[in-house]
């Protein structure tokens, strides 16, 4: 079973539940965490279960997962008393941190200590890590006062998502080079790059380890990704 | 220069910037408090340099050699709350903040200790898992929101305590009679429960290479709050077996911290469990029960870096 943990208000996570209605995907959002059912047994991941669209289903059962939250937010629970949202969904978002890194399947991405998205780096964390990995980049600078403005949004002209192995958007070798390499650093299986015109060419200048599956190819890929691994994937 | 960054009425940001005095180290403490004045300029790309002020005072982001991070929760500091999340000031407090841990993130001198270090403590069940696999044994854990897997739970064990699962600070409490009613109410939120094991407790710092252990004596199930029940709490220095020392500190090193306050205790059979590793420990607390030189320990980390 492939499950999309997302918001109940996320539009493209209802499309990859449709798209992938054959393998028996299904959305699991905040209010399942609210159900009866989920268990988390340290060192047993066996015999863990989720509740996935409202039904309990055993960790065993589940193949991969497609993550579109980096955490779980109070605004997410109007179901629970609003004196209470704050801390609870701290609670959730901590449980599905152990639940999903005891998950022996694919997932995009693998959360972290700080994400359910993957790495919780600041713009600065992947400009260095990219830098680290030999990716040129364009220096951020932050400036904070108290009677600043915002900066203005940097002006990207080239973009490319990693998904697993498949590389969407502008079609330069070298910039598909850098999201595999950046993806590795960040041991991450999907990501946009965005790149900035600095110096004499491109540079990466943003990062988001949640692209947009605007496509069903990016879709597709998502899913090959996920069920590389397992039985559902094999042709 | 070495830079601590908090509250200057926190304990054991003040004993460090004591012992670094002591040592004749250069220090200065960046005071939260002091947010409406400080301003932040950095620049990240493949160096890392910048400029922080407050107060009158300016530091290059370069010439600073070591980091001591103990920042407060920006939201609850008065000025902020007093302010409200609509002011200019809660703004600027927050990019204040969010641009301060990017910088303790990605400067190449030593952090103790960097956040995303410390993020491991953010998901006990997260975090007991790398506890385990770094050789230690963890009690019996179960998170769950089936009150029925709670009670099979309670009586496979016998006896169970309840606490937080994510990083807020909760008493830990023994699951009794009294709560049976109120289990129902884990359906809505996952609850953490856990084998309770008797026993004495030890707290464990871990600075660098060096090791200082304290056996506590209390008759409460959170010796934190013994007082609040009416209990007591004696803590004293103790020396730990080479081999448990040794694990401690592979701990810490695992898990990224350059400064931890590992939470043990001793079964009445002789075994050993770890429940939580501290990234960011009030080791004062037990600096002045046992006498041991943690801060001092601490100084020397940041001025030898």
């Amino acid at each position: 079973m492939l499950v999309i943990l997302s918001s109940a208000h996320d539009s493209t996570a209802r499309s990859v539940v449709e798209a992938w209605a054959s393998l028996g995907a299904a959305l699991c959002t905040p209010a399942d965490l609210s159900t009866p059912g989920w268990r988390y047994s340290a060192g047993q991941p066996d015999e863990g279960a989720a509740v996935v669209a409202g039904q309990i289903v055993p960790a065993s059962r589940i193949t991969g997962v497609l993550t579109r939250l980096p955490a779980i937010h109070a605004e997410m629970l109007p179901h629970i008393h609003a004196a209470d949202r704050e801390y609870v969904a701290g609670e959730m978002t901590a449980f599905l941190i152990a639940f999903l890194s005891a998950l022996p399947c694919r997932l995009l991405n693998r959360p972290t200590a700080g994400s359910l998205l993957g790495p919780a780096w600041r713009p600065e964390q992947w400009i260095r890590a990219a830098a680290k990995a030999g990716i040129p980049v364009r220096p951020i600078h932050r400036s904070v006062r108290l009677s600043a403005l915002s900066p203005p949004e940097s002006e990207i002209v080239a973009e490319v998502t990693l998904i697993g192995d498949r590389i969407f958007g502008d079609g330069e070798p070298s910039l598909a080079a850098w999201a595999h390499s950046l993806a590795q650093a960040a041991g991450v299986g999907m990501l946009t790059l965005g790149f900035a015109l600095y110096g004499s060419g491109l540079a990466l200048a943003s990062v988001d380890p949640m692209p947009d599956l605007n496509s069903h190819e990016k879709i597709d890929a998502a899913r090959e990704f996920l069920l590389a691994d397992s039985k559902e994937g094999r042709p | 220069m070495i830079l601590l960054w908090g509250l200057p009425g926190d304990g054991p940001l003040r004993a460090v910037y004591s012992a670094l005095k002591r040592r004749n180290a250069p220090v200065c403490l960046f005071d939260q408090c002091s947010i409406a004045s400080a301003t932040l300029d950095l620049d990240v790309g493949p160096t890392v340099h910048g400029t922080l002020q407050w107060d009158g005072n300016a530091v290059a982001l370069e010439a600073v050699t070591a980091i001591y991070a103990r920042p407060y929760d920006v939201r609850r500091l008065p000025m902020l709350s007093e302010a409200g999340p609509l002011s200019p000031l809660w703004h600027h407090g927050m990019a204040l903040d969010d641009g301060m841990q990017a910088w303790v993130e990605v400067t190449p001198v030593r952090v103790v200790n960097r956040p995303s270090m410390m993020a491991s403590n953010g998901s006990k069940p997260y975090q007991a898992e790398l506890i385990r696999a770094a050789g230690l044994d963890v009690p019996d854990t179960l998170v769950t929101t089936d009150a029925k897997a709670a009670m099979v739970f309670h009586e496979h064990h016998g006896s169970v305590i309840y606490k937080s699962t994510s990083g807020v600070r909760s008493i830990v409490s023994r699951l009794g009679p009294e709560h049976k009613d109120r289990l129902m109410d884990i359906g809505n939120c996952p609850t953490q429960f856990q084998q309770y094991i008797p026993g004495t407790d030890y707290r464990v710092h871990v600075v660098g290479d060096r090791v200082f252990a304290a056996q506590i004596a209390s008759d409460a199930d959170d010796y934190r709050y013994a007082g609040r029940s009416g209990g007591r709490t004696e803590i004293r220095a103790c020396t730990l077996e080479p081999e448990l020392r040794e694990r401690c500190r592979r701990l810490a090193a695992e898990l990224g911290l350059l400064f931890a306050g590992v939470d043990l205790r001793r079964s009445p059979e002789g075994r050993w469990y770890c429940f939580e590793v501290n990234p960011s420990p009030g080791f004062t607390f037990y600096q002045e029960a046992t006498g041991q030189k943690i801060a001092e320990s601490v100084a020397s980390l940041l001025a030898d870096a």
